[in-house]
């Protein structure tokens, strides 16, 4: 191996210890409400959290009730790796199914779905 | 995993194009000499431009699918969101002004030569560089700037080797004196290429075996077993340089190295859409 080409490796290894190995995908870490939860009373608004910055420009949430599909808010963040939305409509009892669509640091697209159940207590 | 075929698709034809477009500036500034042909170096190059110019706008198109499925195709509004105003938008954008830059030297050749190819040169850098920007070397935060680094290097040492190799082959050159400048290149290339690419797998997979339990890791082993056979076919060419004092052909074992090259291509492409283990 040629002296040029020992140093073009010592310097890739410099390079690689200078990264650190983590799971660098975005993972959803927790939602609000959570996952298959049973609620007496409708909530204001659907959170999720992640473990990066999600991309507000193409993220997408969507509730759908027996129904059919309930309007929500604007999205935006209440800290940097959150996706919030206002429910805007009157909710009734029964199961409901929320829909993301996200991407974090990388550009992947991510797609993944929660639900919960309301029951107004008397 | 079906949604990530256009992505992977336009991926692979983005690596296919700017590792040719590297190749041929490689080619244009060591290895040319005064029997080859420059009228079939031109067209080779502003058709790897071209279609690298094409492959990255189609990139945006692809993106826009994946994120709001089929009914965004022809939305002008969905492209716009993605290509303007998302995160990956702003990154994307980049490409295309490296792309844009590349192409337009790539016809000031034919005007200006040594400054179409001194601009081209420069263009085909920036868009080595511009490529990680909107891939998993961006979810490394706090070590953004190795991780891109890194996969420049590995583009840069693939175009190095497998880009330079093909444009000595479209440019029908397989005597002594191009194979004993290609040689040094080519390892040169591969030293790259590999140590780079072993560094990534190491920062991208949290064990080794995810190397068969995800489907990051299956298609990484993938493109190591292809890999492994373009290694064995350039050891093989280089051994029969070595041995035999005149090339009389190019060999099998070259056409094989580049349609294995191809076939790494699109394993590289799927696994750039794959998410990380």
């Amino acid at each position: 191996m040629k002296i040029q080409h020992l140093h073009a490796a010592v310097a890739l290894v410099i390079l690689a210890l200078s990264a650190t190995n983590v799971s660098a995908h975005m993972q959803l870490i927790k939602t609000s409400p959570e996952d298959g939860v049973n609620l007496s009373k409708p909530p204001q608004s659907i959170t999720l959290w992640f473990t990066q910055e999600p991309d507000i420009a193409i993220s997408k949430l969507k509730l759908t009730a027996p129904s059919g599909e309930l309007t929500l808010g604007k999205l935006h963040s209440i800290d940097e790796k959150s996706l919030v939305a206002a429910v805007a409509d009157k909710m009734t009892d029964g199961a409901y199914t929320v829909d993301w669509t996200t991407s974090g640091d990388d550009g992947h697209i991510q797609k993944g779905a929660f639900s919960f159940t309301l029951k107004f207590t008397e | 995993m079906f949604s990530l075929v256009p992505e992977a698709a336009v991926r692979t034809i983005v690596y296919l194009s700017v590792m040719l477009l590297t190749g041929t500036c490689t080619y244009r500034w060591l290895l040319l000499e005064k029997k080859d042909s420059l009228k079939r170096l031109h067209r080779l190059v502003l058709s790897a431009s071209f279609s690298l110019f094409a492959a990255i706008l189609m990139r945006a198109w692809a993106h826009t699918y994946v994120a709001f499925g089929t009914d965004a195709l022809f939305s002008w509004e969905s492209i716009q969101i993605v290509a303007t105003k998302s995160r990956w938008g702003e990154r994307w954008q980049w490409q295309l002004w490296a792309a844009s830059a590349s192409l337009i030297a790539s016809i000031l050749i034919y005007f200006r030569p040594r400054t179409g190819w001194l601009f081209l040169t420069a263009g085909a850098l920036c868009v080595c560089v511009s490529l990680p920007l909107t891939g998993h070397a961006m979810a490394h935060e706090g070590s953004r700037f190795a991780t891109v680094t890194l996969q420049a290097l590995h583009i840069m040492g693939a175009s190095l080797w497998l880009g330079t190799l093909a444009v000595a082959v479209v440019q029908r050159r397989n005597d002594l004196s191009v194979l004993e400048r290609f040689y040094p290149l080519a390892f040169t290339g591969t030293i790259l290429l590999v140590t780079s690419g072993l560094t990534m797998a190491y920062l991208y997979l949290p064990s080794l075996d995810t190397l068969w339990t995800s489907a990051y890791g299956k298609v990484l082993t993938l493109k190591l077993f292809v890999l492994t056979g373009i290694l064995t076919c350039g050891f093989l060419n280089w051994r029969r340089f070595r041995s035999i004092v005149k090339v009389t052909h190019g060999g099998h074992w070259v056409t094989i190295e580049l349609t294995l090259a191809t076939l790494v291509l699109a394993a590289t492409g799927l696994l750039s859409e794959l998410p990380n283990p």
